[in-house]
């Protein structure tokens, strides 16, 4: 169902108009006025194109919002099932990968000083079909590789012939985080080698075995929002319904009402114990009771009892466990992860799978037979094999796309070496990188945002992608490339009907989609519909599966952690902003803070405080992190959520090159893991090695935005102290405790008339104000991207966010109340509250009053409006805010070349010596006005949504007008669980915050 | 036609010649020699280097001072609140003690007031260094414009700008009027263009009875209104802090203990210019060891109320159990403005204390030591309370530090060359004690036996 | 206009030579002094100095300005709410109105000043020697030059070591 304006927005595209309408050039010194103006560019009115984003695998519909013929913000595409509308923190960001300063300019050619020289496209497509020529002639088979990022659909179809018809069928889709354990795991007990599909939003009780599901495990738009619906399902008497089970307190973990710090490799027998736990107290489902046989035998030895030592779980937890993953049906399991792929992997995913099956969740919430497009990724075994064929110098011509394997792969797996023996490496890769470094031939491949694509992150969801500007710099679309080639490879050309890939996605869309899902549709029906929705969905049938005994084939024997017995076992976990390093020279990404430890432009080694006191490291000690396959050298940082003997890295940081942002910053754990494959599934051993540390004496500065109480502000480590500070009492009456008894909720609750000692003053027509639902919210910083992306907030570096003079307008408070593993129970309550901070626009602003020259002022609509260009800088506006969201301009901001292109038209950037802070959006808030206008109508509820709000995958913003008592807004602020921060002080803000619901009693507790 | 066939009354007569010396004695302090102009070009170099330091930052910003998220005043807001004060003893001494008939005042009236007029020139560059845009400073100016805008009076940084506007151009004008007679003796005992000035600047003073009757009833009407004047100012600069929010700033003890703690410093600052001066012009017999004393007991009044005040600000937060409010003053006991707290409680409260034992009231050396000691704990006072509030607010993950950068303490230093260049240029063009009052004293008896009298105290 | 100026060294003299010559009224007298002398301003001109007339004028008008000041400009721009407080909140004003009746009340004191003991000296000009304000009195007697020796003889028993005869 598409909503009305989402049409409209959509509305002037047409695929031509795409092409022809990038008018506006992408250097801004020449301003060429609009002779003859395309039909679909307004000046001064933003057009929406449908895409997708390409950041990760898992492909969520994107709007690109362009003005004048650039794109200036990303946007979820409310029509595409990933993602419905919302996008991640990297989503937000891909613009600003498209603007990168550091993208190549132009193709480059290694010439035979080894220096890469720039060249034009003529000479280095030359250059290729010269080369391919002579394979081709030749007609040697598999000389030519291609190791790059999952595709499907016509680009797939175009790599694979193209290869094919160079005699080769190596076609690597190569991505650093696979998923071979489950999809093994899925092939050994359903005999389907596909991975299966959840359905969260329908499950009542959840445990996640290490899977990451909100940061970059599989689709996590998807996913977050599928969670959100299944925690507001939940009861307020028994609101804990997620379980997460792993060594780090990562953002999922935060999230989860308990978490469960597990010994690495105990993950199976843990979930076997709760199997075992199900059959014993009778709770298992009648479907498998043909399997009962084998799978008691196979739980038989792992009883709570016997298991508890491994675990450290307590029986009576196990039982509760298990009683309530069975009744509160249908439940579901999730298992894998990076950080939990180890010898006993694809054990793992079997136990979990057979703990779905004994809840009777099988065709629930997990389903089969709706393929995802991970299904096609290669294995790390298969990448193991072509770097022995590239010793073996069996591969002429490597292709590279999208890929990095220089940097993702562990060094130890020898591929940087191999490369040497590659006669020609060809690489696609945007952004000079580690494998750019080695490659002859730099095609530089145009951002998604520039080229047309298509993609299918599962079966009935294809989507089209969308060029929704001309390319900033002089890079070509890959597909174009091969084509081009193609044409000039003798024998090669006649393969090829087509000589763009325009043409070619026509094609394909016209014969395989258009024929499959809308025969009866002419093309020129068709077409238009698609890009306007921004691809085709279908809904797909699962089908049911049987589970098969596979009690001989899971691996029971606990795995082994190569590396001293007295070591700590090494944790690499994929980044939440830059994924597996590609975001990682992206200035937002940089300095909006990681939303678990809030450090911001750094890598570190995360260690135990207790293990830190053992080793005698302090905080920001540089050490080196050594394993039996090389080291890397970091700062620690203490971090109580992890489990004890446990060191924990992010991959992302420490890249190399001429990457202003990301150059220098910590250091890569890759160097540090065994190049071995997992046996079972072939993936890669992401746990497998044990690390000692060692202090090298030098001190490096961690920063983080958020200060702590009693140490140095500026010093890291996450505000841990606030449970004993006042600020406490004020931000956290959002225990459940509270809202559910009376008294104490008068205090928390916005509804009592406040005492003023002046009369009130009215908003005759709009009140904005805003609902921000904290159990909701899962810190995720998706919105705090938005806000950058939106209001052209500048970053200031990691020297300035250090003198904290960072410039974000909405900030992403992390409190942690205590820190978590201090309490008995292996089930600890991780006690995070995520708490988006932002101008609270208050009724009575404390900053309005002391500013002399009215730069500040409540505006009729409730506003509490900052006007820039009236600010003479006495800052006392910012002193006089006791939330602490005005943002002051110390310095003059800077963009560099070409990042300008990004800045959002209709706000102002802002000088140096003013202040500035959040406007609720103000510019959204006067077009959707506009809007209104044009169709003559009165402004409805939701014809306006401010950045922030649009994006949370999690939904938990919702922006509205408090003078209409009928908007979901007013709704959700009568809330009983609704308060206002600081209420004490009667500023009456416009943001009324929903108290995070969290369990009162033991888990195990009835 | 002038009859001069009668000789001259040779005899040797009391009042004339007292009179003439105290003439020679006054005016011979108006030509000093190389060690005055030294000071004066060091003061000229320091100006300069202030102004460097200030280019620099308005040609990068704040960023190059040592301010950030929370703390949005520093050390510029510090350091006018403290000359703000610094000006009020001045007032105090002039029209106070004047309207309380402590003739002793006239020992160092003229130096005090000069040093108002200078401090309140000092203090007004502040609020304009420490603005984001300084070159639009006159926008906090109610002026029609064509921004169609007027200013917010509710803001206090409005107040500020007409009590120290106010401020100023009262005291200009009460240290002219005083300075009046002094011009015409300057006239009458200069020549060439120095007369031609002072005949200008004196307005042709003559003495005549008639302009003695206006000139008292005007200088006691002036002394009258400065009076309720000096305390309002600093009750104003006191409510730039006291009508916020900020835990440790929101206050009703303020405006007393800001205008005592102003008087506190002024009178301090009196003594550190005051008593280098005497020495410096030999004006012992004129300034005496009485008139310092009684400035000292000043100033062991004044420090118990701002001890008083202290003491009443801890209580308040601990009574008022408001837990913000106990934070802040917490971190001031023992967090990280301890160190700065302990040392302005030395400095402010105790080392005053000696002053109960007489001698050390008469104790010139110790004076002067004790006067610098006040000097420094007054400005760490305000630092205290400017900066160390702001660093500890209400979300304790938005607190934060502040420490002065070099550019702060380089423009610092600059306003202090500022002051003390003018109040050089003021002893070497203008009698630094009013001649005239001077006289007065001796025919209501000796100046020694007057600021002998106890009627010190106000 | 004549009349005789007598320079005195004694202030004592001069007081005496003024009370006899007003009882033997000998016509308008002007006395001059180095310092600020009550008892002489007694008895030459008794009386207030209307000066604080003007001091009382001044404040008025200070504070009544203060008042349309505030209100008058807030007024220019009724939008403007700031912290929830009305357009008109008075309690903020009073403090601009207090200070403004402050700087007026000083602007009529001087200007005062100014014309009555200034302004008026120049309009009537009297012989004047600069030790008057060193160490010397003065009392300048106005007279018809008919009985001049008559005033000059009067100064000379008072005690005045000069005079001059205009």
């Amino acid at each position: 169902m598409i909503k009305r304006r989402d049409f409209l927005k959509v509305m002037g595209v047409s695929g031509p108009a795409a092409l022809l309408e990038a008018c506006a050039p992408p250097q801004t010194e020449q301003l060429i006025p609009y002779l003859v103006s395309p039909d679909n560019i307004v000046p001064g009115v933003p057009a929406y194109y449908t895409t997708q984003c390409r950041e990760c695998p898992a492909g969520c519909g994107m709007l690109a919002k362009t003005r004048e013929g650039r794109v200036i913000k990303a946007e979820g595409n409310p029509n595409h099932p990933v993602g419905q509308g919302h996008l991640c923190i990297r989503g937000q960001a891909s613009v600003q990968s498209l603007y990168n300063p550091d993208r190549f300019r132009g193709p480059l050619l290694r010439d035979e000083g080894g220096q890469l020289r720039t060249t034009d496209w003529e000479q280095a497509e030359e250059l290729l079909t010269s080369r391919l020529g002579q394979i081709k002639a030749s007609g040697s088979e598999q000389r030519v590789a291609w190791m790059g990022r999952l595709l499907t659909g016509s680009m797939e179809q175009l790599t694979r012939q193209w290869l094919q018809s160079l005699g080769s069928e190596r076609l690597l889709f190569y991505e650093t985080f696979d998923y071979e354990p489950l999809r093994r795991a899925t092939q050994i007990a359903f005999d389907r080698s596909e991975l299966p599909s959840y359905h969260l939003q329908d499950a009542r009780f959840l445990i996640s075995f290490g899977a990451d599901f909100l940061e970059t495990w599989r689709s996590n738009v998807e996913l977050m929002g599928d969670f959100q619906r299944m925690r507001k399902a939940r009861s307020t008497e028994r609101p804990d319904n997620f379980v997460h089970i792993s060594q780090r307190l990562s953002l999922t973990a935060s999230n989860a009402d308990w978490w469960i710090p597990i010994t690495p490799g105990a993950e199976v027998q843990l979930a076997l114990a709760i199997i075992h736990s199900i059959l014993e107290q009778g709770l298992a489902v009648p479907e498998v009771d043909s399997d009962r046989g084998w799978i008691e035998s196979l739980v038989e030895p792992y009883s709570p009892e016997a298991t508890q030592n491994a675990t450290g779980v307590e029986v009576s937890s196990v039982q509760e466990l298990a009683r309530r993953f069975s009744q509160d049906s249908p439940s579901l399991a999730l298992g894998g992860g990076v950080s939990s792929t180890g010898e006993q992997a694809v054990s793992l995913e079997l136990a979990v799978l057979l703990l779905n099956a004994v809840a009777g969740n099988l065709g629930k919430t997990l389903t089969f037979g709706i393929p995802s497009a991970l299904d096609q990724l290669a294995t790390y075994q298969e990448v193991l094999d072509l770097i022995q064929d590239m010793n073996q110098e069996k591969i002429e011509v490597l292709f590279l796309h999208e890929a990095n394997p220089v940097f993702t792969l562990p060094q130890s797996c020898g591929f940087a070496e191999a490369l040497e023996k590659v006669p020609l490496v060809v690489s696609f890769s945007r952004l000079p990188d580690e494998t750019t470094a080695r490659a002859d031939l730099i095609l530089p491949d145009h951002h998604f945002l520039e080229s047309w694509g298509d993609f299918s992150p599962r079966a009935g969801v294809v989507s089209i992608q969308q060029p929704a500007m001309q390319p900033v710099f002089d890079s070509k679309a890959t597909g174009d490339v091969l084509l081009s080639t193609a044409q000039n490879i003798d024998g090669m050309a006649s393969e090829f009907e087509h000589s763009n890939y325009f043409d070619w996605l026509h094609a394909y869309w016209d014969s395989e989609i258009r024929t499959q899902v809308a025969a009866e549709q002419s093309w020129e029906e068709f077409w238009p519909d698609i890009l306007r929705q921004g691809g085709h969905f279908q809904e797909v049938e699962p089908v049911t599966v049987a589970l098969r005994n596979f009690s001989t084939q899971i691996r029971l024997q606990p795995e082994g952690l190569e590396g001293p017995e007295d070591g700590h076992a090494l944790l690499v976990y994929p980044s939440a902003a830059f994924f597996d390093g590609r975001n990682a020279n992206n200035s937002w990404l940089q300095e909006i803070p990681d939303p678990v430890t809030q450090l911001v432009w750094d890598g570190w080694v995360e260690v135990h405080p207790e293990s830190g006191r053992e080793m005698g490291l302090q905080e920001g000690d540089v050490v080196t992190v050594t394993s039996p396959y090389g080291s890397v050298t970091l700062p620690v940082h203490l971090f109580a959520g992890l489990k004890v003997g446990v060191v924990a890295m992010s991959l992302g940081q420490g890249r190399s090159g001429e990457l202003r942002y990301a150059s220098g910053r910590g250091d890569n754990p890759m160097r540090l893991l065994s190049p071995q494959a997992e046996p079972e599934s072939g993936s890669l051993l992401w746990r497998s090695v044990r690390v000692t540390l060692a202090k090298t004496g030098e001190r490096h500065q961690l920063v983080s935005l958020q200060a702590r109480p009693q140490d140095h502000p500026r010093d890291t480590l996450i505000a841990r102290e606030v449970q004993d500070t006042p600020f406490a009492e004020q931000i956290f009456p959002s225990q459940l405790s509270d809202s559910a008894s009376g008294e104490e909720h008068d205090t928390a609750s916005s509804h009592h008339e406040p005492i003023d000692f002046y009369p009130p003053h009215e908003h005759p027509d709009h009140q904005w104000g805003m609902a921000i639902d904290l159990d909701s919210c899962t810190g995720c910083n998706a919105c705090v991207a938005a806000c950058y992306a939106e209001n052209n907030v500048p970053i200031v570096g990691k020297e300035k966010c250090a003198q904290g003079r960072e410039m974000s307008w909405l900030r992403i408070e992390r409190h942690l109340h205590d820190p978590p593993v201090t309490q008995e129970s292996a089930l600890v309550q991780p006690q995070v509250t995520s708490v988006p901070a932002l101008c609270q626009h208050c009724h009575n602003a404390p900053c309005e009053p002391v500013c002399p020259v009215f730069a500040t002022y409540h505006n009729p609509e409730g506003l509490n409006a900052q006007v820039y260009a009236r600010c003479v800088g006495t800052r006392y506006c910012s002193n006089n805010c006791p939330y602490k969201v005005r943002r002051f301009n110390w310095s003059a901001s800077e963009f560099p070349e070409p990042l300008e292109l990004q800045l959002n038209p209709d706000v102002t950037v802002r000088t140096s010596g003013v202040m500035e802070k959040c406007t609720f959006c103000v510019q959204r808030i006067q077009a959707g006005k506009n809007r209104a206008g044009r169709e003559e109508r009165q402004l409805v509820d939701g014809d306006i949504t401010p950045a922030c709000a649009q994006t949370c995958p999690a939904e938990a913003i919702l922006f509205g007008d408090l003078a209409d008592p009928d908007s979901r807004l007013s709704q959700r602020v009568a809330d009983p669980r609704g308060y206002h921060l600081l209420e004490g002080l009667n500023t009456r803000p416009a943001i009324t915050y929903l108290k995070k619901l969290v369990p009162e009693k033991p888990f195990d507790e009835e | 036609m002038s009859s001069t066939d009668r000789p001259h009354n040779l005899s040797p007569d009391p009042t004339t010649t007292r009179f003439g010396r105290v003439n020679r004695d006054i005016l011979g302090t108006l030509h000093p020699g190389r060690l005055y102009f030294a000071a004066l070009a060091l003061c000229l170099l320091g100006i300069g280097w202030g102004v460097w330091s200030w280019v620099q930052q308005v040609n990068n910003g704040l960023a190059v001072t040592g301010l950030h998220n929370p703390v949005m005043w520093g050390a510029y807001i510090t350091t006018f609140v403290f000359w703000v004060g610094i000006a009020h003893s001045g007032t105090l001494i002039s029209a106070v003690l004047f309207l309380f008939r402590a003739r002793w005042r006239t020992a160092i009236s003229r130096a005090a007031e000069a040093m108002t007029v200078f401090a309140v020139m000092t203090a007004g560059l502040f609020p304009i260094i420490h603005l984001g845009r300084p070159w639009l400073f006159y926008w906090l100016l109610p002026y029609p414009n064509q921004r169609g805008l007027w200013v917010n009076f509710r803001s206090p940084l409005l107040w500020d700008v007409f009590a120290i506007g106010t401020y100023f151009t009262v005291s200009v004008l009460f240290f002219y009027l005083g300075l009046v007679p002094d011009l015409a003796i300057l006239r009458d005992n200069s020549t060439g263009w120095k007369r031609r000035i002072f005949s200008i600047a004196s307005l042709g003073w003559s003495g005549s009875t008639r302009e003695w009757k206006h000139f008292n009833s005007s200088y006691l009407l002036m002394a009258a209104l400065a009076t309720p004047l000096v305390i309002s100012v600093h009750s104003v600069v006191s409510w730039d802090f006291a009508v916020a929010i900020v835990p440790g700033w929101h206050s009703t003890l303020f405006a007393p203990y800001f205008v005592a703690g102003a008087i506190f410093s002024g009178l301090a600052m009196v003594l550190t210019l005051i008593i280098p001066a005497r020495k410096i012009l030999h004006l012992e017999e004129y300034v005496t060891p009485s008139h310092l004393e009684n400035v000292a007991k000043l100033i062991l009044f004044t420090s118990l109320i701002v001890s008083y005040s202290y003491v009443i600000e801890f209580f308040f937060a601990w009574y008022s159990q408001n837990p913000f409010e106990q934070t802040v003053f917490m971190s001031r006991l023992v967090g990280d403005y301890a160190p700065l707290f302990w040392l302005m409680v030395v400095c402010n409260c105790l080392t005053p204390m000696l002053f109960f034992i007489p001698s050390a009231r008469r104790n010139t050396a110790l004076l002067f030591v004790v006067s610098l000691l006040i000097n420094v704990g007054m400005w760490t006072e305000r630092f205290v309370i400017i900066a160390g509030s702001l660093a500890r607010q209400y979300n304790t993950t938005t607190w934060g530090d502040y420490g002065p950068s070099w550019v702060e303490w380089s423009i610092l230093l600059g306003s202090l060359c500022w002051f003390l260049f003018w109040f050089l240029l003021f002893i070497r063009h203008l009698p630094g004690l009013p001649i005239a009052e001077v006289k007065e004293a001796m025919i209501h008896g000796s100046p020694a036996r007057n600021s002998l009298s106890a009627e010190g105290q106000p | 206009m004549s009349g005789v100026l007598g320079i005195f060294e004694q202030r004592e003299d001069l007081l005496k030579a003024v009370k006899e010559a007003r009882t033997e009224n000998l016509g308008p007298l002007e006395a001059f002094s180095p310092v600020l002398d009550e008892d002489l301003i007694e008895a030459v001109s008794p009386g207030k100095s209307p000066v604080r007339r003007l001091t009382l004028l001044g404040g008025v008008t200070g504070g009544i300005c203060g008042l349309v000041l505030t209100i008058w400009t807030t007024a220019q721009w009724p939008l403007l709410i700031t912290g929830g407080k009305p357009l008109i909140s008075i309690p903020p004003f009073l403090v601009i109105a207090f200070e403004l009746t402050i700087l007026f009340g000083a602007l009529g004191t001087v200007s005062g000043f100014l014309y009555w003991s200034i302004w008026a000296r120049h309009r009537r000009p009297l012989p004047y020697d600069t030790r008057f304000t060193q160490d010397h009195f003065g009392l300048w007697i106005e007279c018809p030059s008919v009985d001049t020796e008559q005033v000059v003889k009067f100064l000379k028993e008072r005690g005045a070591t000069e005079w001059e005869i205009r």
